[in-house]
């Protein structure tokens, strides 16, 4: 087993399918660090100047909430983790440490190998990506048997698993039983035996993502699915590859209330049982509020605070940060009046110098168009890049 | 504005100069209902009442008053500007239609007027659409809906596609035009925080049905229906220490091509007995102002899910 699967164990005694996180410790280093990351897109207009040295880290098992209006980098960034950035995107410097490891300077194939591995992405509009003529049954083993190399090793032994747990094997069950053994041991799985436990493995991830009826759901196409159980299919299908960083991109955006609070229901469950680093991109703060543990807000291609998620709604710091928390209403509370940002965003063609958030900044002085403000720490794990802060 | 009753069941009355709130998540009906009462779609059934007029059935003279008298936002500015018309023509276009001006100096003038009174300024009037940002575009759109001088406004959705910051402008602004000009709103939302920000009374729609409607704060407070309840216990709220704790409604938005008999949330209503599938609830006034359509009498609290205080 190689170190990737270790955090992966499986539940034991005819289970449904769930993963148990093992007990060991987590190691405290980030699944995910991004420094410094800038990327430009060549359009006719110009440069757009999209990430300005993005700072992000996210840790194992914990829910990042990456938030920020629309047009900040927020998918950019998501994208060029996933390497899906388009060809007019140019990364013009930073790293994507992937455990330690720079993407951004690997070699093209073992690049491959990892983001193909360890991230999944998932987008707002899953029927853009789910392949429209394959029920959702055939979609998941697919990319099950995508990568039989990949996959042989967790198909094998959740199989087994199964097999193992029962009171009672009929013959050909421990026929079975032996021939997967003997399969782990020479890793090696035909085409058509991986087909085999792929279809059968589709069902633990339906009901992983708690389809109801997953057996029905197996058979069914995109079209047949409402829009909160084709979100859940996409989050199956991601999972497939046990990633070690989820990207949720405005997962929720699209779907009704009441379907967005189950979608965030699962992923808080979803968190306690993958032990991967998830970032949930959205532009809603209240979402962030109720499944992340951490909070970074970016602003026109930067991350311009990083917080925990409670210190962040009791002590917002950057004025940015302090702009949006008074411009949002609550459903809870009634107001009688509502604060707002004065200005819009920034065209990206030509962004403001320094502090990119200066031009709308009621504290702004002489210093923030002059040069862009370092992270500061005000308290620790909360830091703010502004001027106001220190740097 | 009378009262209007587009469709079958509650009766929705707006008081002149106040906010009726139209709340429901996609697909319910919300938007057929505006353009029902604005004669832009022929009503099923139902009446429509405007200052004490039947409007349902206005023909001519008549139903061109009721025209000019009602306009409407949409959510989407880029949709509902024309691309290759300047901003002056976009705002002068409907004041001729409704002959309103009577020279184009007039309608100019006016023109420069309402682009002040949203908050843009005189020299936006000879640019295009794409030049502006969307919540200049909805400025100009608000613009446009007023060059008719209405006194009843739809706003469907108009901050739906805009950023935090941008809305908290635009509804600032719809609050103080309101104020200023005396105009009375329908205002649609599937968002439950903007709607308790500007509505007086509310509304809150389910498969093409009103199910509840009453003032706002009872609604957000006191609310007797359990679709009503569902919907506040899922909107998100941002303040971690009422994050929710599981017990969230299960089931999807059914489609509304096949509407069960008896009440149409029975499939995924918590309370549903066995009365529900067989009896259409018919709408009751529980208390004075508030009309569900609930065969029973409920009592379903607000308050943060149980153990979830940080
Ligand atoms: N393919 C592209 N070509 C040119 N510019 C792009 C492209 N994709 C994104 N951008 C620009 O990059 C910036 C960040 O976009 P994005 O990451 O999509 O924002 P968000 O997801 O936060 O709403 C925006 O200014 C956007 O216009
Ligand atoms: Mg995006």
């Amino acid at each position: 087993m190689t170190e990737s699967e270790t955090h992966w164990t499986r539940g034991s005694g005819g289970n449904q399918g769930t993963y148990v996180q093992q007990q060991a410790p987590r190691p405290t280093e980030a699944a995910l660090s991004i420094r410094g990351l800038k990327v430009v897109f060549h359009t006719y207009a110009g440069d757009v100047q999209a990430l300005d040295g993005v700072d992000l880290e996210v840790q194992r098992g914990e829910i990042l909430g990456l938030v920020g209006e629309s047009g900040c980098g927020k998918s950019v960034t998501a994208l060029a983790v996933a390497g899906l950035l388009p060809i007019n995107a140019e990364v013009i410097s930073g790293e994507v440490l992937l455990d330690g490891k720079n993407l951004l300077k690997m070699k093209k194939e073992a690049v491959r190998l990892s983001r193909l591995n360890d991230i999944a992405l998932v987008f707002q509009d899953p029927m853009t990506y789910l392949n429209p003529v394959l029920t959702i049954g055939l979609q998941i083993t697919e990319a099950l048997t995508s990568d039989l190399k990949v996959f042989a090793e967790d198909l094998i032994a959740a199989r087994m698993t199964k097999l193992e747990a029962m009171m009672k094997r009929s013959l050909t069950e421990e026929q079975e039983l032996e021939s997967l053994r003997r399969a782990k041991q020479s890793h090696n799985l035909s085409n058509k035996e991986g087909k085999r436990l792929a279809s059968l493995r589709a069902l633990d991830y339906l009901r992983l993502v708690r389809l109801s009826e997953p057996e029905k759901v197996l058979k069914m196409y995109p079209f047949e699915l409402s829009g909160g159980m084709r979100q859940r299919a996409m989050i199956a299908m991601a999972l497939v590859r046990r990633p070690r960083v989820l990207l949720a991109d405005e997962i929720t955006t699209a779907l009704d209330v009441t379907v967005q609070a189950q979608i965030l229901e699962l992923l808080k469950d979803l968190r306690d049982k993958i032990d991967a680093a998830i970032v949930l991109i959205t532009h809603d703060l209240a979402v962030v509020s109720e499944v992340c543990d951490r909070v970074a807000v970016m602003y026109a291609g930067s991350v311009v605070e990083v917080a925990g998620l409670v210190e962040f709604f009791k002590n917002p710091s950057h004025p940015y940060s302090k702009g949006l928390m008074a411009a949002i209403l609550r459903p809870d509370l009634s107001s009688e009046t509502l604060e707002s940002i004065k200005g819009s965003v920034p065209d990206l063609i030509n962004p403001p110098s320094g502090c990119r958030f200066h031009p709308r900044c009621p504290y702004a002085y002489q210093k923030c168009p002059e040069s862009k403000p370092p992270m500061t720490e005000v308290s620790p794990g909360h830091a703010v890049t502004c001027f106001l802060y220190g740097g | 504005m009378g009262y209007v009753k587009a469709v079958d069941g509650v009766s929705l009355k707006i008081a002149n100069g106040q906010t009726m709130g139209l709340v429901g998540e996609s697909g319910c009906g919300k938007t057929t209902l505006a353009r029902t009462l604005l004669r832009l779609t022929a009503p099923t059934g139902g009446r429509i009442f405007f200052s004490g007029k039947d409007m349902t059935k206005a023909k001519g003279r008549a139903l061109r008053e009721y025209r000019r008298l009602t306009a409407v936002v949409f959510q989407d500015p880029y949709a509902s500007l024309d691309p290759r018309q300047t901003v002056r023509s976009a705002i002068t276009e409907p004041m001729g239609i409704h002959h309103l001006v009577r020279s184009r100096q007039e309608a100019n003038q006016r023109a420069a007027d309402l682009i002040k009174l949203v908050g843009l300024n005189p020299d936006h009037l000879s640019r295009y659409p794409h030049e502006f940002s969307g919540g200049q575009r909805q400025r100009i759109a608000i613009a446009r809906a007023l060059a008719v001088t209405p006194e009843f406004l739809v706003l469907d959705e108009p901050t739906s596609s805009l950023d935090v910051s941008v809305q908290a402008q635009i509804l600032n602004l719809l609050k103080a035009l309101q104020r200023d000009l005396k105009l009375t709103y329908l205002f649609i939302s599937h968002n439950l925080s903007v709607i308790r920000f500007m509505c007086n009374r509310t509304a809150v729609m389910y498969l093409g049905r009103v199910v509840e409607v009453a003032d706002t704060s009872r609604i957000y407070e006191s609310p007797k229906h359990p679709y009503t309840h569902a919907l506040l216990a899922s909107a998100p709220i941002p303040d971690p220490a009422k994050r929710k704790k599981g017990g969230v409604i299960e089931g999807d938005v059914p489609s509304p091509v096949n509407i069960p008999p008896g009440c149409r949330f029975m499939s995924r209503c918590p309370y549903a007995t066995e009365r529900c599938a067989k009896e259409f609830p018919k709408p009751v006034q529980v208390r004075p102002g508030q009309w569900v359509e609930c065969l029973y009498d409920l009592d379903l609290k607000v308050e943060p899910s149980p153990g979830v205080r940080a």
